[in-house]
């Protein structure tokens, strides 16, 4: 968010545009938000599911899927048929309009879905080694 | 029972998770020029941006002289007028620029004989940087303006313009006097040039970085609000006679699909009133946008504008663009003054890099 610039839903516009030319993250500013969204609802997803473990890999897979989705939606031509099924901007209902907005403004990058990816297999490498752990203990 | 009991909470949990999940990445997609979790291209905190003549469409004004003759004044930018801006992204991820310069080495060549006799061939050149601070007019530099072996150096001061012929005493005007000017014929010819001069660059500066407006449309989704019309600045009392209150400008983009490089556009204007203090002007008539250029580079947008390519003309090309200067009367009312309405035709490329 410091890095990005730009507008973001509940976060003050002074907040977002304060750093703008400073880089926190230096060149990994565009990707790290990938991959610590990945990793951030797989390790919590598992935590909720700790009870069956067998749902931890699959929580990794399943936000790996949804950002990879969401990420493939940004390409131009799928953007494009996206874009002509959803309401425009300032439309109703806000969500798809929304959508809508993240589908037509962002941009596709490669580097995004292999921080996807990698976030996804982190999680389950932490998920893995807090069991064994457990187990130990 | 145990595993329905386990999931008495646990159900709202995922539910709450998976919401703030997808709520997360959605959230930062509002906007132009924001993306989700996908990055947006940037936009860099400064560029340079270049004026350059387009081959085969040189840029000219013309003017109605009170005895029904037509001037037309030729503008050669083969030497180009450049500089930089700085840029800021407001609430509604347009690119705004809070300060701009026209370089040193900008210039231009005119020729205002290319109708009837007017004031002559001169050059435009600038000899310091001009500074500019948003649409305010210019706090800084000096422009040259020479013909022959005259040359009137118009030097920027704090209560507006310093105009000085070969080194002479300056004679000062407010910067809104010194643009209306040129027309006077009661005026001392080397003044009126010096106007006429830094009245045309102010000109080709302002159209320019007009653009960067227009950009803004493009880049918010004109492609599914298509045309985009805009409200201009409304008089906020009697308008000058002829005009409305509040005119309007229209974008109309002219391609299908989604935008791409090189698509073209049209940009109409009705009675649309610019109050800025470089130059209160109603535009009326058209521009066409062609050549659109957009790079993106390592996600930060490092060249857009409209210009040529290799397989399209492009550029800014005026359709007799019709531009009145606004002034104030005695009584401080709004007024025009229909002879130095100036109508504007041929173009110019303008694009804005990475510095």
């Amino acid at each position: 968010m410091l890095d990005r610039g730009g507008r973001v839903e509940f976060v003050p516009v002074a907040l977002t545009h304060s750093l703008v030319t400073h880089r926190v993250f230096g060149s990994l500013a565009g990707s790290l938000p990938s991959f610590v969204h990945v990793f951030a609802f797989a390790l919590l997803t598992a935590a909720v599911l700790k009870p069956w473990p067998r749902f931890a890999s699959l929580s990794c897979l399943a936000w790996v899927l949804i950002d990879v989705l969401f990420e493939l939606g940004q390409l131009h031509t799928v953007a494009a048929v996206l874009a002509a099924h959803l309401p425009g901007p300032g439309g109703h209902p806000w969500l798809l309009a929304q959508l809508r907005s993240y589908f037509v403004s962002g941009t596709f990058d490669t580097l995004d879905l292999a921080a996807a990816v990698a976030g996804g297999m982190a999680a389950y490498c932490v998920i893995v080694a807090l069991g064994r752990e457990a187990d130990r203990a | 029972m145990r595993e329905r009991v386990a999931w008495a909470w646990r159900a709202p949990a995922m539910l709450a998770i998976a919401v703030a999940g997808l709520g997360s990445i959605l959230a930062t997609s509002g906007g132009t020029t924001i993306g989700g979790i996908a990055k947006p291209p940037q936009v860099l905190p400064g560029y340079d941006y270049s004026v350059s003549a387009l081959a085969g469409n040189p840029l000219s004004a013309s003017v109605a002289m009170p005895n029904g003759d037509t001037a037309v004044i030729s503008m050669n930018l083969s030497s180009g007028v450049g500089g930089a801006v700085t840029t800021a992204v407001d609430n509604n991820g347009n690119i705004t620029l809070p300060k701009r310069t026209i370089a040193a080495g900008s210039g231009m060549q005119v020729d205002s004989d290319a109708g009837v006799p007017l004031l002559g061939p001169f050059s435009v050149d600038v000899a310091t940087d001009l500074q500019f601070a948003g649409d305010d007019a210019p706090s800084a530099g000096e422009v040259d303006v020479t013909t022959g072996s005259d040359v009137v150096r118009a030097t920027i001061a704090s209560a507006g313009v310093d105009l000085s012929l070969n080194g002479g005493t300056a004679v000062s005007f407010a910067w809104d006097d010194l643009r209306h000017l040129w027309y006077q014929a009661t005026a001392p010819v080397w003044e009126r040039r010096a106007s006429l001069g830094v009245t045309l660059l102010s000109l080709v500066y302002l159209r320019a970085m007009d653009s960067v407006e227009a950009l803004n449309e493009i880049a918010d989704n004109i492609a599914s609000n298509n045309p985009v019309q805009s409200d201009c600045d409304a008089f906020n009392q009697s308008p000058p006679f002829g005009v409305i209150v509040q005119g309007t400008s229209t974008l109309t983009w002219l391609g299908s699909g989604s935008v791409q490089q090189g698509d073209d556009f049209q940009w109409n204007f009705v009675d649309c009133w610019r109050n800025d203090p470089v130059a209160s002007d109603v535009l009326n008539s058209g521009i066409e946008l062609r050549g659109y250029t957009r790079v993106v580079s390592k996600n930060e947008y490092t060249r857009f504008g409209f210009e040529p390519s290799q397989t399209g003309d492009g550029g800014m090309i005026f359709d007799r663009l019709f531009i009145d200067a606004v002034q104030k009367n005695s009584v401080g009312r709004f007024v025009i003054d229909p002879q130095e309405r100036l109508a504007l035709s041929g173009g110019f490329a303008v694009v804005f890099l990475a510095q």
